[in-house]
């Protein structure tokens, strides 16, 4: 019986040491970002959730928008490649840059969830959304943040420096 | 100055930013004015009785459902019939596609996603049966939208450089056929119009 309980134990301690080594540091990385923030693109959800379970609510911090989101991310944060901030005639506004990978994605999405949003987040919060109305070819994707201007220089800085630390010291 | 350091110019902003400029309704942007005319998807129950018998379903029934495209009403139409019962209904329009699928207890509301794929799989793949459907609007804007669907669930393969326009080579996976998708633009009408028709097959 207690040697049962060892074993049990010890599996379970090689599981985690295994897991642990699915996403691992390469070597020769030391650098911590002090603000790492992790971008994904998420989904509106359709009006239909069989079952319930496979959306979450999330507000806007601004606007107060509320809206219910597919729990996997359209683009997640190993497919962005860069984020911007450019000038367009309404303001300031982010441009997301993506991978092929990402960008077949988007596209796809963009043609099959025509009418639903895209919601930008970092870690998690929901930053702005951008309603499909038009298929996205380029994988470059804009949309203004609900964040004061003088808070959006240091968080691109902080979101490109935590990109490029994905990018470059991370791996599955 | 951090803004400065990583600010970029697009001069094209307005054409590089058309998806956005849309979503903006031409209004002024700012944090305020970030509503949106909450656009409600509306799904068409499914049916409970037969198109021709008017037999109510039981559970375990298979159902063959019909899309065709209506000729007076000028749009998609859908019609569920007893399986039996499909050799002797005679549609009102054109068929573009069909699918079949078995009655579930009307109080259980999961949906089994392996069966909502095989049931969209089905559909596609009827797509192409009827020749004569060919060059049809709605027929194409399915054909693309169901590959697009059946890619993300790697039902199907796109083929050599992904194209956004012209046509799109295909293989289907289980079979291997090879299958040309016509690439149009759906219109948020269209996508309506087909998300209310085929509802509980939209992956």
């Amino acid at each position: 019986m207690i040697s049962r309980k060892y074993m049990t134990l010890a599996s379970l301690l090689m599981s985690l040491f295994f897991l642990t080594g699915c996403f691992e540091t390469l070597p020769g990385s030391k650098t911590e970002i002090e603000n790492m923030q992790v971008p994904r693109l998420m989904i509106e959800a359709r009006g239909i959730d069989y079952g319930g379970g496979s959306a979450s609510r999330i507000t806007l911090p601004i606007s107060g928008t509320s809206i219910k989101l597919e729990r996997e991310p359209v683009v997640g944060e190993y497919d962005i490649m860069n984020v911007e901030m450019v000038k367009v005639d309404m303001g300031i506004a982010l441009l997301v840059q993506i991978t092929d990978k990402g960008s077949r994605e988007l596209y796809r999405r963009s043609v099959t969830h025509r009418g639903s949003r895209i919601v930008l987040t970092s870690n998690g919060q929901p930053l702005g959304a951008v309603r499909l109305d038009g298929t996205i070819e380029d994988g470059q994707f804009y949309t203004f943040v609900e964040i004061p201007d003088d808070e959006l220089g240091q968080f691109v800085i902080d979101i490109k420096a935590s990109i490029q630390e994905l990018q470059t010291h991370y791996k599955y | 100055m951090p803004q400065s350091e990583s600010f970029s110019e697009v001069e094209t902003a307005s054409e590089g930013c058309r998806q956005f400029d849309c979503i903006a309704g031409n209004h002024p942007h700012s944090f305020g004015s970030h509503y949106y005319a909450l656009m409600e998807w509306h799904f068409k129950s499914i049916a409970r009785k037969s198109s021709l018998s008017q037999l109510s379903f039981n559970p375990g029934d298979r159902v063959v459902c019909l899309i065709f495209k209506d000729v007076e009403a000028g749009e998609m139409g859908r019609a569920d019939v007893l399986l039996d019962e499909v050799d002797t209904y005679v549609l009102p329009g054109e068929i573009l596609g069909r699918w079949v699928r078995v009655v579930k207890d009307p109080d259980d509301e999961s949906t089994n996603v392996r069966e909502t794929v095989a049931s969209a799989e089905d559909f596609f793949l009827s797509l192409y049966e009827n020749d004569q459907t060919d060059g049809l609007a709605e027929s194409d804007a399915l054909k693309h939208l169901l590959a697009l669907m059946l890619e993300r669930k790697r039902v199907v393969r796109a083929l050599g450089k992904r194209q956004t326009t012209g046509t799109q080579l295909y293989r289907h996976v289980k079979t291997k056929q090879e299958i040309e998708v016509p690439i149009v633009e759906i219109s948020t009408d269209l996508m309506l119009k087909i998300q209310d028709t085929l509802g509980e097959i939209i992956l």
